[in-house]
């Protein structure tokens, strides 16, 4: 058996695909276009607001439907460190400097750096924006059927850049089976990312670099394959997508009245 | 009889009998852009109803043949006949149809999230009606004795499995010849049988002949009609099993070893110094040679 998992914090695809193919729960069976309305919402209603209980309260909801449909809680948190690395990465040296009360602070090289707690509350803001797109996206993604995305993809995107995105979605399965391979074999002679990094530096990125070489002419294989069964460019859906039911158009009319509402009253006000 | 040229090279095929014969490869060669040879005025084909066994090591030339039966590469010299039509013409248009092919590693095959969706690639690609691919597909699945696997999904098989859904992606086409390439390598025995008991299968019920590219002799033994050895980019002999087999020198020259079978026979006949009377290539026809040795 194979699996992408090479490490507990870099979402496991093979996983959301599993749970994306069981459809174990009710909100697999919610027509993807519903799900997909309820994500814009969410990124655009992120992207707007700066309001700490607003993000809050939407955080909790994702939260609850991630859990309502079964998915796994525990790699949700371990899966939440590469975008908390990113918001630390972004706002690592923002919340220094940040006007507001001081909260804390910090001699470095004679320099006095001062945490107040406007940067306190942006780091939890950023944090929180970015867990709920994380949250929400692989909530889509793992109670969505592949055949279902793929039709999605048909509508949205014109030939051939639907094909495109499509093989290039199959292709990082491609690449991190590759790299959970190249992890494997280094692990088994006694080595790790962080440890082989660190040693090996040079061969380790030329390793790394072979990894992405392989990984296209294993691409041109599976292509290859996919010919040898009549694949002229073509992925074919053998299934329509499943239009959203009456509920599903309802909630969308109230998302779209709410984005309405957020874009019109509080651009960049941060309310 | 066994037919052998002596020069590796045949420089006339035999000609196509269109009647008998679904593929005629006839003098074709194959450069590769970086100037290495593939086949070389390669003659091979493929009868109705048969299972023909590629022999030869790695590098002469099984898989670049194999991948022209497909119409995946054009010869650059000489002619491939599938089925009455010449694939060097530009008629390849549907061939796929026509020639399955099985890859040798199943994870380069198998590349939809779940083994439904991989299995109905190929009807759907030959515009079936989901309706009916998805019939094509549970059918083939059941005839590979994989039905159960029909919701699983693909990464998460074992490699035995993903064998067995590769052979019912190209089985749900419905294709005339299925060729194979080494497929029965890194399974284990169990899987291995069953592999064997499907290619015979495909012949016996379902009247598709077979091309196995394959380096392991005693599989070809077991299940092969007819052996062709390749060395070079073309086959230099070919004939039943037991033409082949019991010929050491050609076999040898072929880079490849004697089929465990046939040695028993051949150790046991110099042991006991008698003269090698039959020609077992199966273990049932072994077990008869060496119990009439034992009388």
């Amino acid at each position: 058996m194979s699996s992408t998992a090479f490490s507990t914090h870099i979402p496991d695809l093979d996983l959301i695909t599993y749970y994306a193919e069981k459809q174990a729960s009710f909100f697999s069976k919610v027509s993807p276009w519903t799900k997909f309305g309820c994500l814009i919402f969410i990124v655009l209603a992120i992207t707007l607001t700066r309001n700490l209980f607003f993000l809050l309260g939407m955080y909790i909801i994702v939260v609850v439907l991630y859990g309502a449909a079964r998915l796994p809680l525990r790699k949700l948190v371990a899966w939440y460190a590469l975008p908390f690395l990113f918001v630390l990465s972004l706002t690592g040296i923002l919340i220094w400097t940040e006007p507001g009360t001081p909260l804390a602070a910090v001699s470095v090289w004679g320099f006095v750096l001062t945490l107040t707690d406007n940067g306190l509350i942006l780091i939890v803001t950023l944090t929180l924006k970015a867990f709920i797109s994380v949250t929400f996206s692989l909530f889509f993604l793992m109670t969505t059927r592949y055949r279902h995305f793929a039709g999605m993809i048909s509508h949205i995107f014109p030939a051939p850049l639907d094909q495109i995105f499509l093989m290039a979605y199959r292709f990082l399965f491609l690449t991190l089976s590759m790299i959970a391979s190249m992890l494997r074999a280094v692990r088994s002679r006694g080595g790790g990312l962080i440890h082989s990094i660190r040693m090996q530096g040079r061969l380790f990125a030329g390793i790394f670099a072979l990894v992405f070489i392989r990984s296209f002419e294993r691409g041109e294989r599976v292509h290859k394959a996919m010919t040898a069964r009549g694949y002229t460019g073509s992925y074919t859906s053998y299934e329509d997508v499943p239009r959203p039911a009456l509920p599903g158009f309802a909630l969308l009319i109230i998302l779209g009245i709410v984005s309405c509402v957020l874009v019109i009253t509080s651009p960049y006000r941060g309310w | 009889m066994t037919d052998q040229s002596q020069n590796p090279v045949a420089s006339h095929c035999p000609p196509l009998d269109p009647e008998h014969e679904l593929i005629h490869v006839d003098c074709a060669s194959h450069v590769y852009p970086d100037g290495s040879i593939g086949i070389h005025q390669m003659c091979f084909s493929v009868r109705k109803r048969e299972i023909v066994a590629l022999c030869g090591p790695n590098g002469s030339g099984k898989s670049t043949l194999i991948e022209h039966l497909n119409g995946l590469l054009r010869p650059t010299d000489g002619r491939v006949w599938v089925n009455g039509r010449s694939v060097s013409e530009g008629e390849q248009e549907n061939l796929w149809k026509e020639v399955g092919l099985v890859f040798q590693h199943s994870d380069d095959q198998l590349f939809a999230p779940t083994v439904l969706d991989d299995v109905m690639f190929g009807p759907l690609n030959m515009g079936m009606p989901p309706a009916d691919a998805k019939a094509r597909a549970l059918q083939a699945l059941a005839t590979v004795g994989a039905g159960d696997l029909v919701s699983r999904l693909p990464n998460y098989l074992s490699g035995g499995q993903k064998r067995l859904i590769s052979i019912a992606g190209i089985l749900a086409m419905q294709p005339l010849v299925i060729a194979m390439d080494e497929p029965t390598s890194d399974l284990d025995p169990i899987h291995t049988a069953m592999v064997e008991s499907i290619i015979v299968d495909l012949r016996d019920h379902l009247g598709i002949s077979v091309v196995i590219a394959t380096h392991d002799l005693d599989l070809a033994a077991r299940i092969a009609d007819r052996i062709c050895l390749v060395r070079d980019g073309a086959v230099f002999a070919q004939g039943t099993p037991q033409e082949i087999f019991y010929n050491p020198d050609l076999v040898h020259e072929a880079g490849l070893s004697l089929p465990a079978i046939v040695r028993t026979y051949l150790d046991f006949c110099s042991a006991f110094g008698s003269a090698p009377a039959d020609r077992p290539v199966r273990r049932d026809e072994l077990t008869e040679a060496l119990l009439r040795i034992g009388k």
